[in-house]
């Protein structure tokens, strides 16, 4: 679970849902936890973007400045963000295809590409785990568009803002995890 | 006659000047037949007046850095909050406890309620507060601005807590 919300975390950072829908009206952030175990906790944020701009203007420079987060200054000194930039580039010009599939005794992982969006997908064979994430290509460019040593959160959070539809799912035989973007101020 | 009538009159003016003015009132009740209740009213022009009277390193706290930093850079995170319609941005339901947090109007409220009866009502004012943080230019947090701030204030119930029978508020009226 801990990997999968991580993966969630991940994801919120960079994901997103079909690029095609207008951004006629201000889009709200929702996201949703509950546990179907133990205390039943649940959690529900609805944010509206423009919130969510503002609160990584209003982070200490420490963590992030001006919208971009600098790797070395978080002792990521080992991750060649380059490398990642190169690999990016790479895949997207393959075009549409299974980018990576792992398989492993008890779970499946595959990353693929498909038309606009990067899918990642874990499934767990006894199916207590399933974790679906979209990849908009333009949030992921977004985010690697930094030069240097830096990834631009700000920028990736731009292109998130014009995205509709649900952007992560996970969940397991404990809880689940859900973030998505519309333009309604409440969850249904 | 003429300083009858002026002393007569002082009552009146005081009574105008209050009436005049936001009061910040600390009302505090405990449960039980024999609980005590202690309402203290502030007015708060009283309380700037009083101030004024008092050395003035008497009346200011240093703002550490971090939170000056973050107070400059929050005015926007704010101003998002202010112009950001009615909603209810955060719940969390966790066993007996649910804590909700929501916009109305120009008040931000954060309501926490747990098992036995116990309550607590936290409503911020939004408009208020920005225009605290916009107006704190200094590593000096000086208790006349925060008197000044709540005199911006009305009719609002800032701290209800109730825990039993046991009963707090802070209001300004």
């Amino acid at each position: 679970m801990k990997r999968t919300l991580t993966l969630a975390a991940a994801a919120l950072i960079l994901a997103g849902a079909p690029a095609a829908l207008a951004e006629t009206a201000s889009p709200w952030l929702h996201i949703r936890v509950e546990e179907s175990k133990g205390k039943q906790s649940k959690v529900s944020v609805n944010l509206p973007m423009a919130i969510v701009h503002a609160a990584l203007e209003a982070a200490p420079e420490k963590v992030i400045r001006k919208g971009r987060i600098h790797l070395r200054d978080h002792g990521e000194g080992d991750v060649d963000i380059d490398d990642f930039r190169r690999i990016w580039a790479e895949l997207k010009k393959a075009g549409d295809t299974d980018l990576v599939t792992v398989e492993e005794e008890d779970e499946t992982v595959t990353v693929a590409k498909k038309g606009d969006r990067v899918l990642v997908r874990v499934d767990k064979k006894d199916g207590s785990e399933q974790v679906r994430i979209d990849l908009p290509t333009t949030v992921v460019d977004a985010f690697f568009a930094a030069p240097g040593d830096e990834v631009d959160l700000k920028a990736a959070m731009v292109e998130l803002s014009k995205l509709r539809g649900d952007v992560v799912k996970v969940t397991d035989k404990d809880s689940s995890v859900r973030i998505w973007i519309d333009e309604k101020n409440a969850q249904q | 006659m003429a300083k009858l009538a002026a002393l007569a009159a002082l009552p009146v003016v005081a009574t105008l000047a209050v009436a005049n003015t936001s009061m910040l009132v600390v009302d505090v009740k405990e449960g039980g037949p024999s609980g005590h209740r202690i309402v203290v009213p502030v007015p708060l022009f009283l309380a700037q007046a009083a101030l004024n009277m008092v050395p003035s390193h008497a009346t200011r706290a240093e703002i550490p850095a971090e939170a000056v930093e973050v107070m400059a850079r929050s005015a926007g995170l704010l101003d998002a909050l202010a112009d950001c319609p009615d909603a209810e941005l955060v719940r969390v339901e966790d066993g007996n406890e649910t804590v909700v947090i929501e916009k109305a109007g120009d008040v931000l409220r954060i309501s926490v309620d747990g098992r036995r009866n116990e309550q607590v009502r936290v409503n911020v004012p939004i408009g208020v507060v920005r225009d605290f943080v916009k107006a704190q230019g200094s590593r000096e947090l000086r208790a006349a601005d925060v008197v000044a701030a709540l005199k911006q204030v009305s009719n609002t119930d800032l701290v209800d807590v109730r825990d039993g029978r046991d009963h707090v508020r802070v209001y300004v009226w």
